[in-house]
């Protein structure tokens, strides 16, 4: 709740009591004489100010319900405009959750792929953590400082990356590509973060295995023993609302089971013995993957079903491996 | 609110009031009393004594029931949807109230057209509201004791159902290679796509404006249209909000709608279908969001014209238009002349 909202609050409070200190005047003769009846002429005053009181509160309250039916969710900078290019000077620093040990990125599939994008591109940067993502201009994370730029969003951070260091390159992952090779990476981009980010939130959050894991995982993150049972019951109750507001969450387990692994099928044909998903280079796309992949194979946090269900396919896991070891060898040292 | 939560309010209530009809003697310190007792006189001091004993109670109660509303676990409803079912039983699906000049109102809805019409399977449509779906959206078809909701389970559905032994066609089973190509080509759809319909619908103002016709269009007695619009306008704005999208400013909105479309009219080409001579899922679920955006007589302008700068994209619908919904829109278009 905001200040304004407490003040709303507490006004609405002084009105409540002072209505029903009035109470005699408001209510009509027949009422009166009706509760003066049931609880004696020395009690009746005060559960009259009392019932009164509870009514002005309620109307009170509706009124709060009803306003909130009709307010709009906006952007939270409204005339924010996310800047496409920048100075290639400038140094690039990538904003992220904390770390875990044993992770080539991090926990956030989402932060994790900025991290593939920058290592496959030999883009040098370095990492700032915060614990919230409304440290971003967008409620999110990733987001990377530039220079004067904030850059939000995967999508934008890519293309801002490729528009600011791409001239004079010839790979796919800062270089031109074809049309083709576009709306392939688009799509292959859409399809991995269509159920799979739903199954992880799922296997982390919310199936027993994973919950299980989560307060030790808080502890990780500097919650208090005694803490860390009641924040992973907070936190597993509103991902839970999230989860069905946003719609994936309406489906049963077996649902999101069968949509999960359709998608790891059709990603494991698509790269087939390919070493890259568009052949011999990494792309965009690849660090859509891979982001996500090195989190559902190495985070440690997923119930078993879910890892299982990835580790049935051979070439993902392998594809994983190969890109931990040669891109992220000094960073994962003790773990490959 | 469900019934154990209105039970749970009406007897903090009934606490609140019993508690503060004692409260002047039994629960206020002496002290506390005397103040009131001096400032307002004994007869509104009672008074005012057990409105403030009531609101603390009554607060207290409420808190109460939001601390454990923020521990509850919200649960899905629905049942495992089945995958299969008997060719022999017949189809109903499970729509809006139909909108002259489009195949559904909802693109959801409209990508099981499309995709029976592909299929030339025989079906019959019939009208109701999301929650009687069992994920409590639309579309759902009924298929003999099959209750089957959500478009990629219905397509699934109908393909293990009546695909055996195809060998084209949309109900043909796929390779693993098409499966992919396919569902990576309906994932680039549904990302920007169906929230585009959803902002340029509700949320722009130019959208907004027509929207009230819109909802009478379908049903909504015109009184409540203008109310219904707004608490809509309030409920999408939060789910765009939720999943992402809402984040952007329009700008960026439409930044990421250029890039989905730009891919598509790409992949799309000079085709007569996304893959090649005959329809599959993918152009189901493109049409559809196409249908609703060019054809609904609602759409705000702005969004219209991003669709149009790709024509391709739009000889693309007109083409499916006549040739699989002619009949339908033919039928429609009588019956407002008539």
């Amino acid at each position: 709740m905001t200040a304004t909202n407490y003040a709303a609050a507490a006004a609405f409070a002084a009105v409540a009591v002072a209505i029903g200190s009035k109470s005699a005047s408001v209510w009509p003769a027949a009422l009166q004489g009706f509760l003066e009846k049931s609880v004696g002429t020395a009690s009746a005053p005060q559960v009259q100010a009392s019932i009164t009181t509870l009514l002005v509160a309620a109307v009170g309250y509706l009124g709060l319900s009803l306003k909130r039916m009709f307010t709009i969710s906006k952007p939270k900078i409204p005339d924010f405009v996310t800047p496409l290019q920048g100075n290639p000077e400038d140094a690039i620093e990538l904003v992220d959750y904390a770390g875990r040990a044993g992770m080539a990125g991090s926990i956030s599939p989402y932060v994790s792929k900025i991290h593939a994008f920058l290592v496959f591109a030999k883009l040098p940067y370095t990492t700032k953590r915060v614990s919230s993502p409304e440290a971003g201009p967008k409620d999110k994370l990733p987001f990377i400082h530039h220079g004067p730029n904030v850059v939000p969003d995967t999508a934008f951070i890519m293309a801002y990356l490729r528009n600011t260091y791409g001239k004079g390159k010839k790979d796919l992952i800062l270089g031109p590509v074809t049309d083709e090779q576009r709306a392939k990476i688009e799509a292959y981009i859409a399809l991995i973060e269509t159920s799979l980010p739903f199954g992880m939130a799922y296997y982390r959050l919310l199936h027993p295995q994973g919950a299980a894991r989560l307060p030790k995982f808080f502890g990780e993150m500097g919650v208090p023993g005694p803490m860390q049972g009641i924040v992973g019951a907070l936190v597993k109750a509103k991902m839970s609302k999230i989860f069905i507001a946003g719609g994936m969450g309406r489906h049963s387990q077996q649902d999101l089971d069968w949509l999960v692994q359709k998608d790891l099928r059709c990603m494991s044909t698509l790269l087939g013995n390919q070493p890259y998903l568009l052949g011999k280079e990494p792309s965009e796309a690849d660090a859509t993957l891979f982001g996500l992949l090195d989190v559902l194979l190495y985070d440690g946090l997923l119930g078993e079903p879910m890892v299982d269900m990835v580790k049935k396919h051979d070439n993902l896991v392998k594809y994983t491996a190969r890109i931990r070891k040669t891109f992220f060898a000094d960073k994962l040292k003790e773990h490959l | 609110m469900s019934a154990t939560q209105y039970a749970a309010l009406v007897s903090i209530a009934a606490t609140a009031v019993a508690i503060s009809s004692r409260s002047p003697v039994t629960l206020w310190p002496a002290a506390l009393q005397r103040v009131l007792d001096d400032n307002f006189g004994v007869v509104s001091a009672c008074k005012i004594h057990a409105s403030i004993t009531t609101l603390i109670v009554a607060a207290l109660g409420f808190l109460g029931l939001s601390i454990k509303g923020k521990f509850k676990v919200m649960k899905p409803k629905a049942p495992p949807t089945p995958l299969k079912g008997t060719a022999a039983e017949s189809i109903v699906l499970y729509d809006f109230p139909s909108l002259p000049g489009v195949a559904s109102v909802s693109h959801s809805v409209s990508k099981i057209h499309a995709f029976l019409a592909f299929a030339k399977l025989p079906y019959t449509t019939k009208s109701t509201s999301p929650d009687t779906g069992p994920k409590g959206k639309l579309p759902y078809i009924q298929h003999g004791q099959n209750t089957v909701p959500d478009s990629v389970f219905i397509m699934a559905y109908l393909r293990n159902t009546y695909g055996k032994g195809q060998s084209s066609g949309i109900l043909a089973p796929m390779d693993a290679g098409k499966r992919a190509r396919v569902d990576s080509c309906m994932a680039l759809v549904e990302q920007t796509l169906p929230y585009a319909v959803g902002y340029y619908r509700v949320i722009d103002p130019q959208g907004f404006r027509t929207l009230p016709s819109l909802m009478n269009k379908l049903g909504v007695p015109r009184l409540l249209c203008g109310l219904i619009a707004a608490t809509m306008r309030s409920q999408v704005s939060k789910l765009l909000y939720l999943v992402g999208l809402g984040r952007h400013c329009r700008q960026d909105f439409d930044w990421l709608l250029q890039r989905d479309l730009t891919a598509l009219s790409a992949l799309l080409g000079s085709q007569v279908y996304l893959f090649g001579d005959e329809p599959t899922d993918a152009d189901a679920v493109l049409f559809a969001n196409l249908d609703v955006i060019l054809h609904d007589g609602h759409m705000s302008p702005a969004l219209v014209d991003q669709v149009k700068q790709h024509d391709n994209l739009v000889r693309y619908t007109a083409h499916i238009r006549k040739t699989f919904f002619a009949d339908k829109l033919k039928e429609q278009a009588a019956l407002r002349r008539g």
